[in-house]
């Protein structure tokens, strides 16, 4: 069953890799898209097996637009705009906390700093993909996610185990 | 159509022969192509799409050349700093995890590294061109971040204050790069 996943996504140009079934976290919501996606099926839609039906409302080529804005959401439920407004908060948040950085050091600013950095980070390199990655290779976030929860990871570590991201910082400004 | 599917998973094939019979007893004359659960509205939106998909095919098709864009147009004030921000903003998200990843998995701590360095005796030179490096991404990016915030609010947003907003920015943040570099 999953050969015929991949199988279906090998053909035509533009899909560089195949779209892992196994990062496929929620079940298809899906089985109700539209016709549009589904001009490439050579055989019958009304397949009574679930895997394939599975497989073949996931669509595992990759398009390059236009793209209708259920296909630009995903998987997830929040609405654009919800999004943009958590983004610009933190942003509006970090307007104040870089400068209190310089005043202000120890663990509570290293959590800080080490958060909001990685967040206001990760949307932003994201929506970057979604720009202009996304429309050739489709799974581009996944190795962002975890890069960036490495790096959570790295810093986390950094700051309970070693001097922490202010004093690195004094430290390496001392050179 | 995709109603159906999903019927002859869930519930049996009731609901499938309740439509078939439905139809059969209003004699309907035009076949029902419309998928039951969207509006007219969103109909619209998808033959729209389904447009502009067939159109996208015959340009794939037809291999029609794009027609050019970064090759023609001018490199702008607001272009150039706006792919500066996008250019920091990326540098800098992608170096803080890698390097916090790297330093997970390299042995010794921090000051180990910092003695290393130390041990190089570059010239001084050096050192201050890599602060330069190290600072000027984020001044950069906090000050047309904060340009950036005001487009957010509709403030400035008309073409004089955009330049001037801009050529203030950049000046500003070369000035505090070198006042974090020389000063601090």
């Amino acid at each position: 069953m999953a050969t015929i996943g991949l199988l279906r996504a090998c053909r035509g140009k533009g899909c560089l890799f195949v779209k892992n079934s196994m990062f496929q976290q929620t079940l298809p919501t899906s089985l109700q898209n539209s016709l549009v996606t589904k001009h490439f099926s050579l055989t019958s839609v009304a397949s009574s097996n679930a895997v394939v039906e599975f497989f073949r409302a996931r669509n595992f080529r990759a398009k390059r637009g236009p793209f209708r804005p259920e296909e630009k959401r995903g998987d997830h439920k929040m609405m654009a705009s919800t999004h943009w407004k958590i983004e610009r908060v933190l942003a509006v948040s970090m307007l104040g906390v870089m400068p209190a950085c310089l005043f202000v050091q120890g663990p509570i600013m290293d959590t800080l700093l080490s958060i909001t950095v990685l967040l206001h980070g990760f949307w932003g390199v994201d929506g970057v993909l979604t720009d202009y990655l996304e429309k050739f290779v489709p799974w581009i976030h996944y190795p962002w996610y975890l890069l960036t929860i490495a790096g959570l990871a790295g810093l986390i570590y950094f700051n309970y185990n070693d001097v922490g991201v202010c004093e690195a910082i004094k430290m390496v400004w001392k050179l | 159509m995709a109603a159906m599917i999903r019927a002859s998973f869930g519930k049996g094939s009731a609901l499938l022969t309740n439509n078939a019979a439905l139809l059969s007893s209003r004699l309907q004359p035009v076949v029902v192509t419309q998928l039951s659960h969207t509006s007219t509205r969103s109909q619209t939106g998808d033959i729209a799409y389904k447009e502009m998909e067939e159109f996208w095919e015959k340009n794939r098709r037809l291999n029609r050349p794009l027609s050019p864009h970064l090759r023609i147009y001018n490199p702008e004030l607001t272009s150039m700093l706006s792919l500066c921000h996008r250019a920091t903003g990326i540098a800098m998200a992608v170096t803080v995890p890698f390097v916090a990843a790297t330093l997970l998995g390299l042995p010794g701590d921090f000051s180990s590294y910092i003695e290393y360095i130390k041990d190089l005796h570059l010239n001084p030179a050096i050192l201050t061109a890599a602060k330069y490096v190290l600072a000027f991404p984020i001044c950069y990016h906090y000050i047309n971040g904060i340009r950036h915030l005001a487009w957010d609010w509709a403030i400035g947003f008309d073409l004089k204050t955009t330049y001037q907003s801009g050529y203030f920015v950049m000046a500003l943040a070369l000035l505090v790069t070198a006042g974090f570099v020389h000063l601090l």
